[in-house]
């Protein structure tokens, strides 16, 4: 074993993952090389210094009561979703209180488990209020279609349709990428008004079009459906009427 | 939706591993409030696939469950260029022959560091490691796995996971190093403006 190799393996021979030929050809390597002695030494002594010395974090006694209380004790019929009730009834919060809802949303999980396209709205509602309150909403800024479509190119395994509606009042401010349903998706950023509109594309792989649909989730409201084989989901606080304005200007635009 | 999972042998089975799925996510975003989010997320999402999971340890099979939340939910995506680049040559070992001085501090009582700075030391070198050395080191010396099992949680061949561990610990070395050099530096100017006066 020559020591290119050896000191790659001084870390498993420190954690006891070696054995049979490696471990006993490592053993001699060492017998004869100071500086795989050297690393191993470092290897030994961090390891011991961190398992001696790094905070173990311990979950707070909330935290379990919080999830013990949200697994159904026993099997029970799928109860009314409760969770909208409880999002219509919160006003629209003000950016600085929206993470304190984005925390306490996730209770609706504990009444049943939610629908692919509720988590779908959760996730896009999630990732729209973080933009709002953070100060990354975009990761290329920019209101010209020709700027932010050729920005996804390498980074998405699909190209998005972006289009601009100034005359609109619907502003394309930007771009940037996120994550939704476990896959990359676009999220394109518009203005509207005083409102930031999020608009995320993704493919929709095999599925015909599909009529919108409106959801409310924590106040803010979802709309989404499928066209010409990407599906769209929009995450503002409009009303559902200008929801309902800017998919037929996206759907407009995607015959460009 | 029909339920075969028994919410009464999950409790038994997963719960008790909740503290690992907390000091996970609490090093992978280091904010106690999304980590305290994440844990509630991974472990319903447990529950939701527990029908799935068969047999093995319900540890590492919970740890993959909120390492993969984290990812999917919580960690933006950074445009290209902004990740930090891994420098090699600043991180291999040192040229000269000496033991690393790492231990001198430990057996030096008149300059010795207390543990709790110690700690709060290893705390923050450790959250300065690039994520990718940080989950690896975090599963093996906090929680423990195995390399074929942290293999298992990262979704990267075992190879990959020994040349992670490593270089988190020359990294580590690096920094702690750095840190006992600085309080040493610091103790003796203290000695000296004592003697001063």
């Amino acid at each position: 074993m020559n020591c290119n190799e050896a000191i790659e393996r001084v870390s498993a021979y420190v954690d006891g993952e070696l054995a049979g030929a490696e471990l006993a050809a490592l053993g001699v390597h060492l017998d004869a090389c100071p500086a795989c002695r050297r690393e191993r030494s470092i290897q030994s002594y961090v390891r011991m210094h961190v398992r001696q010395h790094a905070t173990y974090r311990t979950a707070p006694a909330s935290l379990a009561r919080r999830v013990r209380r949200q697994l159904p004790l026993e099997r029970s019929a799928p109860r009314k979703s409760w969770w909208r009730g409880w999002a219509v009834a919160i006003p629209m919060p003000a950016a600085g209180t929206a993470f304190a809802v984005l925390l306490a949303g996730n209770v609706y999980l504990a009444a049943q488990v939610p629908s692919r396209e509720q988590r779908i709205a959760d996730e896009v509602v999630t990732s729209h209020v973080r933009a709002l309150v953070g100060d990354r909403p975009f990761d290329v800024a920019s209101s010209n279609r020709h700027t932010v479509k050729p920005w996804y190119t390498g980074r998405l395994d699909f190209s998005p349709p972006v289009a601009d509606f100034p005359e609109e009042d619907f502003r394309l401010a930007g771009g940037r990428l996120d994550y939704v349903d476990s896959r990359p998706v676009a999220a394109l950023v518009y203005r509207h008004g005083a409102h930031l509109v999020d608009v995320f594309v993704w493919p929709a792989s095999g599925r015909s079009d599909a009529r919108a649909s409106a959801l409310s989730t924590r106040g803010y409201s979802v709309r989404h459906w499928v066209t010409g084989g990407l599906a769209y989901w929009i995450a503002s606080d409009m009303d559902e009427r200008e929801s309902e304005r800017l998919q037929r200007l996206l759907e407009a635009a995607r015959g460009e | 939706m029909t339920h075969s999972i028994d919410a009464e042998r999950f409790q038994r089975v997963a719960m008790p591993h909740m503290d690992a799925a907390y000091n996970l996510a609490r090093w992978l975003t280091g904010d106690v409030h999304e980590a305290e989010d994440i844990t509630q997320e991974a472990m319903l999402r447990a529950f939701r696939f527990f029908g799935s999971w068969q047999s093995g340890d319900p540890r590492a099979w919970l740890l993959k469950i909120v390492r993969n939340t984290y990812y999917t939910h919580y960690r933006r995506v950074r445009a290209r260029g902004q990740v930090a680049e891994f420098d090699e040559e600043l991180h291999s070992a040192p040229a000269d022959d000496a033991t690393p001085a790492l231990g001198r501090v430990d057996n030096d009582p008149e300059h010795a560091v207390s543990r709790a700075q110690q700690a709060r030391l290893l705390d923050a070198a450790i959250e300065g490691l690039p994520l990718e050395f940080r989950e690896a080191i975090v599963l093996r010396e906090l929680e423990d796995l195995s390399y074929k099992e942290i293999a298992g949680v990262l979704d990267i061949p075992i190879g990959t996971v020994m040349s992670r561990i490593s270089r988190a610990r020359r990294m580590l070395a690096e920094s702690i190093h750095g840190a006992n050099e600085e309080i040493h530096e610091l103790q003796r100017s203290d000695r000296a403006r004592i003697r001063v006066r």
